[in-house]
């Protein structure tokens, strides 16, 4: 099955899902885009995740210009612990670096971070995405699916973005220190 | 060509200074499951080859998948290559040396097959009936895996291991699928796998989640079954490296400088070992390092490994070493060992009794997707699933929703109020890589249920 572009949320809707043959047909979404691969000729092929990335706005704003729009904030940098549950609801992240936000500017490095959000509130809560410059591709090169399991790697780009109200954690404090 | 045959062959062609050669022959056999009906089945055999050649003090190390006989060459001379290209290696060391031939060392390959789910897999046809007929549907993973490992060196070791590795997962959903439970057992040969007995206790969980009761976030009582103690654990294990302890890098390093080996991490004098000769979870007893990395080196293999106490009553007493580690840390070798065990004060109860004895709390089946989200303070993130429970009165009155936990284990073995008797479980979020354990459940007293999940 050749790979192909396609979109999965567009202008904010959600338009269509990651597929293979199967769950194409028995959900009437005539073909399938390809979402479907093993990771070694010693395993059958799994429905997963294709490299998924977030556009970014063609004229969309610095990552400056992002943060100006802010009065009081955290700015996030790279992405370290992650985990989600099994229905891709409850999430929890933290980062490799971050900042205060005060004013629209940075002011100081914090530690001890990390948000809680579900899913849908979260990407919801999205108000705004940076332009072409802010865009990185990263990824993992251990994302693990299936029984037996299945270790792959996968690419993921995106901008910088702007969220509002989302739940941040003191990692001291959830330690109970 | 056997894989004795290419050790010996892979060991002629190096011309370095010295050669440890690693073959890996692997089988194995799995049934899946799903709406009580077999769904697949398959087997599979793979092979790898690794070659660690040793130049002076540097090291090249070479593996590679399915070489066959005309290729050996190749992955010697790479590895070869590697070695002398290679800047010195800080964990280099005196090789084990060895006299030839151990034990089994010419037996052939057995590998497993389909035929070792012979008596199971009628067992488990009598369970889909059992669930049919009791409205119940069985989903899962049944999985054989046995690895011979020939380690070789020019130092005249030569070394096997025959490792059995199996694991069976079954949950059990309501007709509406809006109740799941989970169990999983960890086996050798599944000759012990009492489906029926763990079909029946599936039932039992479907029965209590037919009340659901919603609770916030917050910290609850919670029992913890051996299988979430296991997963727990096994991440403070793997995270109980001497040389991050030594360097500042993880929760065992002691403020100033040092390691916390002596350190009282629990007023319950509760013991966390490894033993090589454990029955039902035996492992390599010498030490077989395909790469070096801060926990182990490719230079100790073949040494012995023994029971080694991490825990000794409440004290962290040792940590994962290398030889070079631990002449750092001035403390003796002890490097890990592929299984882990849990016990309390001797007279440790049940499961169910405990759930007797408790005035309000939380039950949990098991825990996932855990990650770290501290390494200072190893504080973990995850998910609970398939079942949490309310006993009030000694009581299950109901299923509750799941949560998002945040919770040191280090911080939970000082915390923990009860230490119950230990079984033979399998660890459901790390089963793909350690299933050889020993646990008890626990009780701790306040239990952070960070977070609310909808999932069900």
């Amino acid at each position: 099955m050749a790979g192909q572009s396609f979109d999965i949320v567009r202008d904010g809707v959600l338009v269509g899902y990651q597929l293979d043959r199967r769950m194409a047909l028995l959900k009437g979404f005539g073909r399938s885009n390809g979402c479907a691969f093993a990771d070694s000729p010693g395993h059958m092929p799994i429905q997963r995740m294709a490299n998924v990335s977030l556009q970014p706005a063609p004229d969309g704003p610095s990552v400056e210009e992002l943060i100006s729009g802010v009065e009081r904030g955290i700015y996030i940098m790279g992405d370290k612990s992650w985990s989600i549950d099994m229905q891709r609801y409850n999430f929890q992240f933290t980062g490799q670096r971050f900042y205060r936000i005060r004013d629209g500017r940075l002011d100081g490095q914090l530690r001890d971070v990390a948000y809680q959000a579900t899913t849908t509130d979260f990407w919801r809560s999205m108000e705004a995405v940076g332009g072409p410059e802010t865009y990185v591709l990263g990824g993992a090169f251990n994302c693990g699916k299936g029984q037996p399991g299945q270790v792959a790697p996968v690419s993921h780009g995106c901008p910088a973005a702007l969220f509002r109200g989302v739940r941040v954690l003191n990692t001291v404090q959830e330690g109970g220190n | 060509m056997r894989p004795q045959e290419m050790v010996e062959r892979a060991l002629e062609l190096s011309r370095s200074d010295d050669c440890v050669v690693i073959a890996d022959e692997t089988s194995t056999a799995n049934l899946r499951f799903a709406g009580n009906t077999l769904t697949t089945n398959g087997v599979a055999r793979s092979a790898r080859l690794t070659v660690i050649s040793i130049a002076g003090s540097g090291v090249g190390v070479v593996s590679r998948a399915a070489v066959r006989d005309e290729q050996i060459a190749d992955v010697v001379e790479a590895a070869d290559a590697a070695a002398r290209d290679a800047a010195p290696a800080e964990d280099a060391r005196e090789l084990a040396a060895g006299d030839g031939g151990g034990a089994g060392w010419d037996d052939p390959v057995e590998p497993t097959t389909i035929e070792v789910f012979r008596g199971f897999a009628p067992a488990l046809g009598d369970a889909f009936a059992a669930a049919e007929a009791g409205g119940r549907r069985l989903y899962g993973f049944a999985e054989h895996t046995l690895t011979t490992t020939f380690l070789g060196s020019s130092r005249g070791l030569r070394l096997r291991h025959d490792q059995p590795t199996g694991r069976l997962e079954l949950n059990a959903k309501s007709p509406d699928m809006t109740r799941s439970a989970w169990t999983g057992v960890a086996t050798r040969d599944f000759s012990d796998v009492d489906v029926a007995a763990l079909d029946a206790r599936l039932d039992q969980r479907l029965a209590w989640a037919k009340n659901r009761v919603e609770l916030p976030a917050g910290r609850y009582e919670t029992l913890l079954p051996p299988t979430a103690v296991a997963d727990l654990l096994i991440y403070m294990y793997w995270s109980a490296g001497a040389r991050d302890a030594a360097d500042g890098r993880s929760v065992f390093s002691k403020p100033g400088g040092g390691t916390r080996i002596g350190e009282s991490l629990s007023g319950t004098p509760l013991r966390l070992y490894s033993d090589p000769a454990a029955p039902g979870i035996e492992c390599a007893p010498f030490v077989v390092a395909h790469a070096s990395s801060r926990e182990e080196s490719v230079f100790d293999n073949g040494l012995p490994v023994g029971r080694t106490e991490w825990i000794s009553d409440g004290r962290l007493a040792a940590l994962r070493q290398t030889r070079h580690s631990a002449e750092l840390t001035g403390q003796p070798f002890t490097p890990g060992v592929d299984n882990l065990v849990m016990e309390g004060p001797s007279g440790g109860r049940s499961l169910d009794d405990m759930i007797a004895s408790t005035r309000r709390g939380l039950l949990l089946t098991c825990l996932w997707y855990i990650r770290e989200v501290d390494p200072q303070t190893l504080l973990l993130t995850g998910l609970t699933r398939d079942g949490v429970y309310l006993v009030e009165d000694g009581e299950v009155v109901g299923e509750v929703n799941n949560f998002r936990f945040n919770e040191s284990p280090v911080d939970l073995l000082g915390r923990l109020t009860e230490v119950g008797g230990s079984v033979h479980t399998l660890p459901r979020e790390w089963s793909d890589y350690f299933t050889r354990t020993v646990m008890p459940p626990i009780r701790v007293p306040d239990f952070n249920m960070s977070t609310v999940s909808q999932a069900s």
